[in-house]
């Protein structure tokens, strides 16, 4: 998965990550240690820390994220440059997701005044995904909880004009025409098999097989993150 | 407009949005990172505003430089689109720090050019250091 978000990085860009993002964490390090000439912008507001420095905790707080950076950018200005369109990726997750893009990261269960869980809400997604270039979603736990044919709330809406990727543990999706399609199975798992986890009705039937991670991705991704930190996810 | 929040009347205000900023800093490296170091007045502000920036600096030194305090870096390299060594390069203004008066017959000299629609020859003398 770490290396299928790093493909999704373009020379160029600039990206952004937040909390509880040891995947993306990995995954942007990895596309540094590769060589991608882009800006790395994260929720500690260090702009491009250093990829050498491996990280030795989950968290996505911590001092590796910001050690070695040449600046500082907070999230003040961060989301000053998203909505003024200038952010190209950021990496968002979720906790329900239908097949239009909806995702919710506020509740599930009783109601919006008493929910049997109550979930972080908008924070980044509702603001950065409507002006975000291209978001992509990552999630590493595809199942029929997750995606869904309804989401309880929608806390954040895909734009269907804006590039929109998921990506999970099985597969790609992603948005067109407003709709989310299988774009790509990784080589471990079957079309079946994402049916059977997916809560709304798959039609493709004949998906490509996303490219495995090349001899040269893994030994990047073995030394940007020694510690197998991105294992916390799964 | 009515406020979407009440019933109160408001002005709103389009943001501004130029499509440069140019602004002299003390110190940039070849990246674009720039830092000023003293009053920065709205300098910070244009760069955050302008689509691009370019950058005209006392000095160019290493990134490492950057690297070793992050906080002081004023603008970081992916709002900048050029950098420009030029030493000297506010005056006749003044550079915190490094040359805190302003040079008046130098100000005068520029006035000078402006009205008379002079600026090449103006800014070839400031070039060639012959004012």
């Amino acid at each position: 998965m770490c290396v299928a978000l790093a493909r999704e990085i373009r020379d160029g860009d600039i990206v952004f990550h937040g909390l509880a993002s040891p995947v993306p964490m990995t995954a942007m390090k990895l596309a540094k240690a590769l060589g991608k000439d882009f800006t790395y912008l994260n929720i500690t507001g260090g702009v491009d820390p250093g990829w050498e420095v491996p990280a030795f905790t989950g968290s996505t707080l911590s001092s590796n994220l910001y050690q070695g950076s040449v600046a500082t950018y907070g999230l003040d200005e961060i989301f000053d440059l998203a909505c003024s369109g200038r952010v190209d990726i950021s990496f968002l997750s979720f906790v329900q997701i239908s097949q239009k893009g909806e995702i919710n990261m506020s509740f599930v269960g009783g109601t919006y005044d008493r929910p049997k869980v109550r979930m972080p809400g908008g924070a980044g997604s509702a603001t950065l995904t409507p002006v975000t270039k291209r978001t992509v979603i990552w999630k590493t736990k595809h199942d029929r909880k997750s995606l869904v044919e309804k989401v309880q709330f929608v806390t954040a809406k895909a734009n269907p004009a804006k590039e929109f990727t998921v990506v999970t543990n099985l597969c790609i999706f992603r948005l067109r025409d407003g709709k989310l399609e299988l774009d790509s199975i990784f080589p471990y798992t079957t079309i079946d098999e994402v049916k059977e986890n997916t809560g709304w009705e798959i039609t493709s039937t004949d998906v490509p097989v996303y490219p495995a991670p090349t001899q040269e991705e893994l030994a990047a991704l073995e030394k940007v993150d020694p510690n197998r930190i991105r294992y916390i996810e799964f | 407009m009515t406020s979407p929040f009440s019933d109160e009347k408001v002005v709103a205000v389009k943001a501004l949005v130029p499509d440069w900023a140019v602004i002299h800093v003390h110190e940039a490296d070849e990246f674009g990172n720039a830092r000023i170091m003293g009053s920065v007045f709205q300098d910070i502000l244009l760069t955050r505003a302008a689509k691009k920036t370019i950058i005209t600096a006392e000095r160019i030194v290493a990134t490492e430089i950057f690297r070793m305090n992050p906080e002081r870096t004023s603008v970081p390299h992916f709002l900048v689109e050029a950098v420009v060594l030029a030493p000297q390069g506010a005056k006749p203004g003044t550079c915190f720090g490094e040359y805190d008066v302003v040079d008046d017959g130098g100000m005068k000299a520029y006035f000078k050019a402006v009205k008379e629609d002079a600026l090449d020859e103006y800014l070839a003398a400031v070039t060639e250091g012959r004012i």
